[in-house]
């Protein structure tokens, strides 16, 4: 990952991600404009001409729209397509279809106001190094996708284009860190693809950033008033989400190496270290490579940590440490394990190495500071 | 200056590790433990006190002090200073200018040491009397990134270990731990193992139990500011009571040699506070 990157998901820092209160009012009601037939139309001929992937005229037209009339829209776009069905199934599911992607480029590509512009509008907290610092609206667009691909018919489910767009969206919406958003999305895509390891994966992957202390930290932060709403649960229920759909993952994809590695971990984290070395060691013995054998290493050590096996750990930090000989991690795990086994003197050679690792982040690549972005 | 280094060495650190079988006792009055001690009435440090006037429980069996010296033997101080994202602007140039604080209240033959941390622990170097140094890598750092408290006390403790002197750890942070890889309990263990004594700073409302914890262990304290405005005042009055500080040593009699012992210091016959490490490792550093 680049250090641009990085920080921008610093700046999003897994951000957006516990549902609130709402608050603020919605948007004043609009001077007389356009009937909603007159909406309906003009959508249509948006999502006509719009070509995926770009935030062209269209799109930005429709973003300005209020929450109440894309809403009509939505209904009057499923009205429609029930219509065009009796003639055209495929056309008609194509139309819902290409509406969803209109409506996905605008939550992805078109910045939101933070004007709350419809009342089933949800609004999120902001957090920042583990406190939160303010809130924001959610974009309405992925709810307006979904409620257009509830129409597919003749079940969402069956379609391979409402499966393709579940997948690709969620893969956005945990690249961007929009986990409240992420939760309600996969919630729905694993109600019509309850089998799909991607999606159970990336379930797990949110539950698991949930329990960061990062995002652990932000919630406690609230205050008692806001508290009480809060989508996250402690640490250890949300590791428990998460090996629950890491396992699922594994089962109907015994291949995921992904999902392999950071059931690994969880289950670590639950204290199950037994279990977490098969799983880490089936990682490494299947090939790893890169970052993932690091962090695979990397957490068998602390598993062996905690089995009291230092020797072990000392060797799965030290091929951390050899794979990638500028981070920081395995360095200060082995020094804290040469204490541990009450050598002074091997904790100072270790510190010795720390000292000497370069201070800027690109040349002290440490996959561990990624782990919650990777997938 | 070296002399008094190679003294301190040869009297043994704090909490001097002895490599006898377990459940034997103490014998010899060649090794000695080190305790660190505050006395305190009504918040100002007690001076003048006597060996005999301490009384030391290990493991409940009453000690002889053999020395308790309250003189002003030079200090190894490392400051872990937290330069995550959340301290920029203003709030940085407080910490930076109560880092500098602390340097420019240091003797000839103190040493200093730096450990900025975000999410990198950048710990460039190693105790030294070269005080500008030190000032200028405070200076050089911004704040940026995310919180990785744990990982930087582990490393400062260490940096404190590599000397056989007395060693103050402070530690300022204005959040909570977000991205460390060690922790706490593993930390409070190495923390309980050594002779550093760790103060700690913390601003705002919100507080977490490792740096409390952490202070409890070394017998050191914890300071809470509203905000960064005071930190100045703080880092000078904790190097101050660091400065004021007991160092009593006795050789233990009757204790088992290995393992936890519990320490009860007290002042005979003075309604004083008395402030030490709650115990010590032996039989293993």
């Amino acid at each position: 990952m680049t250090r641009s990157r990085r920080l921008s998901s610093w700046l999003a820092l897994a951000g957006i991600f516990l549902l609130c209160p709402q608050f603020g009012e919605a948007a004043a009601a609009q001077p007389r404009g356009p009937t909603s037939a007159d909406r309906f139309k003009q959508w249509l001929e948006i999502v006509g001409s719009h070509t995926p992937g770009d935030p062209g005229k269209g799109a930005v037209e429709v973003s300005t729209w209020s929450g109440t009339e894309l809403e009509a829209v939505v209904v009057d776009a499923k009205r429609h397509a029930r219509v065009l069905a009796k003639q055209n199934l495929d056309e008609a599911n194509q139309l819902l279809l290409r509406g969803a992607a209109l409506h996905a480029d605008i939550a992805r590509l078109i910045p939101d106001d933070t004007n709350r512009r419809w009342e089933k509008q949800q609004s999120v907290y902001v957090i920042k190094d583990g406190r939160w610092e303010g809130r924001r609206f959610l974009t309405i667009h992925w709810q307006l996708g979904r409620l257009l691909l509830d129409g597919v018919m003749p079940v969402p489910a069956a379609n391979p284009g409402v499966h393709a767009w579940y997948r690709e969206s969620s893969a956005e919406l945990m690249r961007i860190q929009s986990l409240v958003e992420a939760l309600t999305h996969l919630s729905r895509g694993l109600q019509m693809f309850p089998k799909d390891a991607v999606l159970l994966f990336y379930r797990g992957v949110l539950h698991e950033r949930l329990a960061s202390p990062l995002l652990q930290a932000g919630s406690r932060s609230l205050d008692d008033d806001n508290r009480g709403v809060s989508t996250i649960g402690t640490a250890h229920a949300e590791l428990t989400r998460a090996e629950r759909y890491y396992r699922d993952a594994l089962v109907n994809d015994p291949d995921h190496a992904d999902a392999r590695l950071r059931h690994g971990r969880v289950l670590g984290e639950l204290g199950h270290h037994k279990e977490a070395i098969a799983d880490l060691r089936r990682v490494v013995d299947d090939g790893a490579s890169g970052a993932r054998l690091y962090l695979a290493h990397l957490f068998l050590s602390r598993a062996y940590e905690a089995l009291g096996e230092y020797e072990a750990a000392r060797t799965s930090l030290e091929l951390a440490a050899a794979l990638y000989p500028n981070a920081q991690t395995p360095r200060l795990a082995l020094s804290n394990i040469a204490r541990r086994m009450g050598s002074r003197a091997a904790a100072q050679r270790e510190l010795q190495i720390l000292a000497k690792l370069p201070d800027a982040e690109r040349q002290r690549e440490d996959p561990w500071w990624d782990y919650y972005d990777l997938l | 200056m070296g002399l008094l280094r190679s003294a301190l060495t040869l009297a043994g650190a704090l909490a001097l590790a002895v490599a006898l079988p377990s459940a034997q006792t103490f014998s010899s009055r060649i090794e000695a433990v080190r305790v660190d001690v505050l006395v305190t009435a009504n918040g100002q440090p007690v001076q003048g006190l006597a060996p005999g006037d301490f009384e030391v429980l290990d493991n409940g069996v009453r000690q002889t002090v053999d020395l308790a010296s309250f003189e002003q033997i030079p200090l190894n101080v490392v400051l872990a200073l937290d330069m995550s994202a959340s301290l920029q602007g203003l709030r940085l140039g407080h910490l930076q200018a109560a880092g500098s604080t602390v340097l420019d209240g240091l003797k000839p033959g103190d040493r200093a040491a730096l450990v900025a941390f975000s999410h990198i622990v950048s710990a460039n170097q190693s105790l030294t009397e070269d005080l500008d140094r030190v000032r200028a890598l405070l200076f050089q750092n911004r704040g940026e990134g995310l919180t990785s408290l744990i990982d930087a006390a582990h490393t400062g403790m260490l940096i404190g270990e590599s000397d056989a002197g007395r060693s103050l750890l402070i530690v300022f942070s204005d959040g909570v731990d977000t991205s460390s890889w060690l922790d706490a309990e593993s930390v409070l263990e190495t923390a309980r193992r050594g002779d550093v004594i760790v103060y700690g700073v913390e601003v705002g409302a919100r507080r977490a139990s490792f740096p409390r914890d952490l202070t409890e262990i070394t017998g050191g304290r914890l300071f809470s500011v509203e905000s960064t405005g005071g930190l100045s005042a703080v880092f000078t009055k904790i190097l101050e009571e660091f400065r004021n500080r007991y160092l009593i040593s006795y050789s233990p009699e009757g204790v088992a040699a290995g393992g936890w012992h519990r320490l009860d210091v007290r002042v005979r016959n003075r309604s004083v506070t008395v402030k030490a490490r709650p115990g010590y490792f032996a039989g293993q550093g």
